[in-house]
């Protein structure tokens, strides 16, 4: 099949620039994101660090799941690797090109090669728009084609998301969640990104639109070779679909794994939490799994305590978590693991 | 016998669109006994949050209304009852939680005080009572240092905290009945733990009855005695949970269940349910699943489908219900 989107290549002026073909796609390295807080009743200002030195790879056709509960840093990080929000250090790669120091112009060149999917579509679908303006949108920005050329592309991307290509002519009202999902994938696969980072994708979505926006996910990736940073809560989505997992607490990544190693042997204290706080749909085995019920909530974030992060809620505390921020270690059966008890 | 503590009877409900009154519920009945948890399951657009709302007597009067059937707690019959008796029984007898407990705190009273105001409407007697009745419930609900506490306003607390505020205020009367819609769907997981725990802790010491409407099938495994499954307005299937996960009786369960991701092993493609749920007001004839069940026949496409009562108990709303032998979740 000859397909719109490596189409793009061919007629755009730009090459991307490719490294080592076998080296990783994205490269994340001491990642820090900081937000300053406003003065608020009492007039005190001060940062808030949303990300610690976040270092992370993604390979080429890789699904990396990026895993951790509000306020963990994962949607922060991944909006820092397109810079849809300014990292305050740290380095990202794409393809090797250093993406934190480019300019406003270079930025514009490298976001083709990288785009965003959100929970809520309408977030890239302009309600006043007939969609073949939204998801062409991109097409106007860096490549010039005549009209006839701007239409078949948009009918073939609609047609490789799984719609019809006469929906062009339709407004965003006109679809269901689940197709205004595949409305956005298709925007986002316009100019045949490299990386797509899928920040709650399919978390707005009942399961078995769920699941279709899933399988389109992997058909695209086999077809294009697609690298992903699905960002997301639900652990048996995440199960799913990705090839390796990252697991993120206040900010810092406590361990990451290939996906198996990670749901069968958990190395950190908090993904085993993690991991047997998700209810299985199964009653019988949902009544003899052995629950970690963690106490209380994750800490403020400006405020983070001592040594290590999790220390405060962790069923294994020792004393020198308390004071002793543990290093990063390579994990039983593949992976690394930040804590103490593999130290 | 005595009749269980909620029984909703044929309830048929209708919402004013622009084309006119459009039917939303059709037939839906099931029971409540004392101190038990019912799941109300079903997708978006199954009429499972309708349902709780008509039973709560919240439905907006000038764009809903109900055109049958009967909704009975410990024997008193609720349709048709007038405005303020409504009020009078809701935060007493029956009481509620939402997913998002900032739509029902005000955000500019004390915690404490909105409890001790729920106390003393239903209950009456002086305000330091109340106050310390509200108290007594926050700890109840495991907030910490609760008599502090009580003094904060809901923005004051982290989401999860809020959801326990929401559950002492529906506890405070010592209601028999509590209709949780979505209470855990905003937290985090390791949170809804926590509440799924509390919930649990609450009913076996005041023996609370409640409805737990969910999309999440996780959830009511954890936490569910029995099921209601629903679909495009109408109750397909009842059951004891573990009969409902282990052998569905109507099709539409069998593609819920599996269609869930294994958080335990990676399964191969996922499997879809073909088509979506049908608009109200475009209902398709015969049974309402069939253009999107795998175990479809012609007859299932003309005639209309009736609850059948099961020999095991539950009912299923499937024509084949007798022939089909459907697929558990392992």
């Amino acid at each position: 099949m000859t397909n719109a989107v490596n189409a793009s290549q061919s007629t755009s002026g730009s090459v991307s620039p490719r490294a080592d073909p076998a080296g990783p796609v994205a490269e994340v390295e001491d990642l820090t994101v900081d937000f300053r807080l406003r003065g608020g009743i009492l007039g005190r200002g001060g940062t808030l660090r949303a990300v610690r030195g976040v270092s992370l790879e993604i390979g080429e056709r890789e699904t990396l799941g990026l895993v951790g509960e509000s306020g963990s840093g994962k949607s922060t990080t991944g909006r820092a690797m397109l810079r849809l929000v300014e990292p305050t250090a740290g380095s990202v790669r794409l393809d090797g090109e250093e993406i934190t120091a480019l300019g406003r112009g270079d930025l514009r060149l490298a976001r083709r090669r990288m785009q965003m999917v959100f929970q809520d579509p309408y977030s890239s679908l302009d309600p006043a728009m007939v969609v073949g303006e939204s998801i062409g949108e991109p097409l106007d920005v860096h490549e010039s084609l005549s009209r006839s050329e701007r239409s078949t592309r948009v009918g073939d991307l609609l047609e490789h998301v799984g719609l019809s290509a006469t929906y062009a002519q339709r407004y965003p009202y006109e679809f269901s969640g689940g197709q205004r999902q595949r409305l956005a994938i298709a925007r986002a696969i316009a100019l045949n990104p490299r990386l797509l980072v899928c920040d709650e994708a399919v978390s707005a979505l009942d399961v078995s639109t769920q699941n279709q926006i899933l399988n389109l996910l992997e058909d695209l990736q086999a077809e294009f070779g697609l690298s992903y940073l699905f960002i997301a809560h639900d652990l048996a989505v995440v199960r799913h679909i990705a090839h390796r997992v990252a697991v993120m607490y206040l900010g810092e990544i406590v361990e990451t794994a290939p996906t198996d190693r990670l749901f069968d042997r958990p190395a950190h204290p908090y993904t085993e939490a993690l991991l047997s706080a998700v209810p299985v749909p199964n009653p019988r085995r949902q009544r003899e799994r052995e629950r970690i019920v963690l106490r209380g909530e994750v800490p403020d974030a400006a405020n983070p305590p001592s040594g290590c992060a999790f220390h405060t809620r962790c069923p294994h505390v020792m004393d020198v978590c308390k004071v002793e921020a543990p290093p990063v270690v390579t994990a039983p059966g593949g992976g690394t693991v930040r804590c103490h008890l593999h130290t | 016998m005595t009749e269980p503590l909620l029984v909703v009877e044929g309830l048929e409900v209708e919402f004013a669109t622009d084309r006119g009154w459009v039917q939303v519920l059709d037939g839906v009945s099931f029971t409540v006994d004392r101190g038990e948890t019912v799941g109300l399951v079903g997708e978006s657009g199954s009429g499972k949050t309708v349902t709780s709302l008509t039973v709560l007597g919240l439905l907006p009067p000038e764009s809903a209304r109900i055109t049958a059937g009967s909704i009975r707690l410990d024997g008193r019959e609720l349709v048709g009852l007038p405005r303020r008796k409504m009020e009078a029984l809701r935060g007493d007898e029956l009481s509620m939680i939402f997913q998002e407990p900032m739509t029902s705190l005000d955000p500019a009273f004390r915690v404490g005080d909105q409890i001790a105001e729920v106390v003393r409407r239903h209950r009456g007697g002086s305000k330091r009572a109340a106050w310390a009745r509200a108290v007594e419930v926050l700890s109840t609900v495991g907030i910490p240092h609760a008599e502090r506490r009580a003094r904060s306003y809901p923005h004051e607390f982290s989401g999860g905290m809020r959801q326990r505020v929401m559950i002492a205020m529906a506890l405070s009367c010592e209601p028999k009945l509590v209709i949780a819609d979505e209470p855990t769907t905003a937290l985090d997981v390791t949170i809804q733990a926590q509440v799924l725990d509390l919930l649990r802790a609450m009913r076996d010491e005041f023996g609370t009855a409640v409805v737990f409407v969910t999309h999440d099938l996780g959830v009511v495994a954890d936490i569910c005695d029995r099921a209601v499954v629903m679909y495009a307005g109408q109750v397909v299937e009842r059951a004891g949970v573990d009969a409902l996960y282990e052998h569905p009786r109507h099709p539409y369960t069998e593609a819920l269940l599996s269609a869930m991701p294994q958080l335990t092993a990676r399964s191969g493609r996922l499997a879809t349910i073909p088509g979506s749920t049908p608009p109200a007001g475009a209902m398709p004839a015969g049974c309402r699943f069939h253009p999107r069940c795998g175990h479809v026949v012609d007859a299932c496409r003309d005639t209309a489908v009736a609850e059948h009562p099961l020999a095991e108990g539950g009912t299923s709303r499937c024509l084949r219900v007798s022939e089909l032998a459907l697929k558990g979740s392992a």
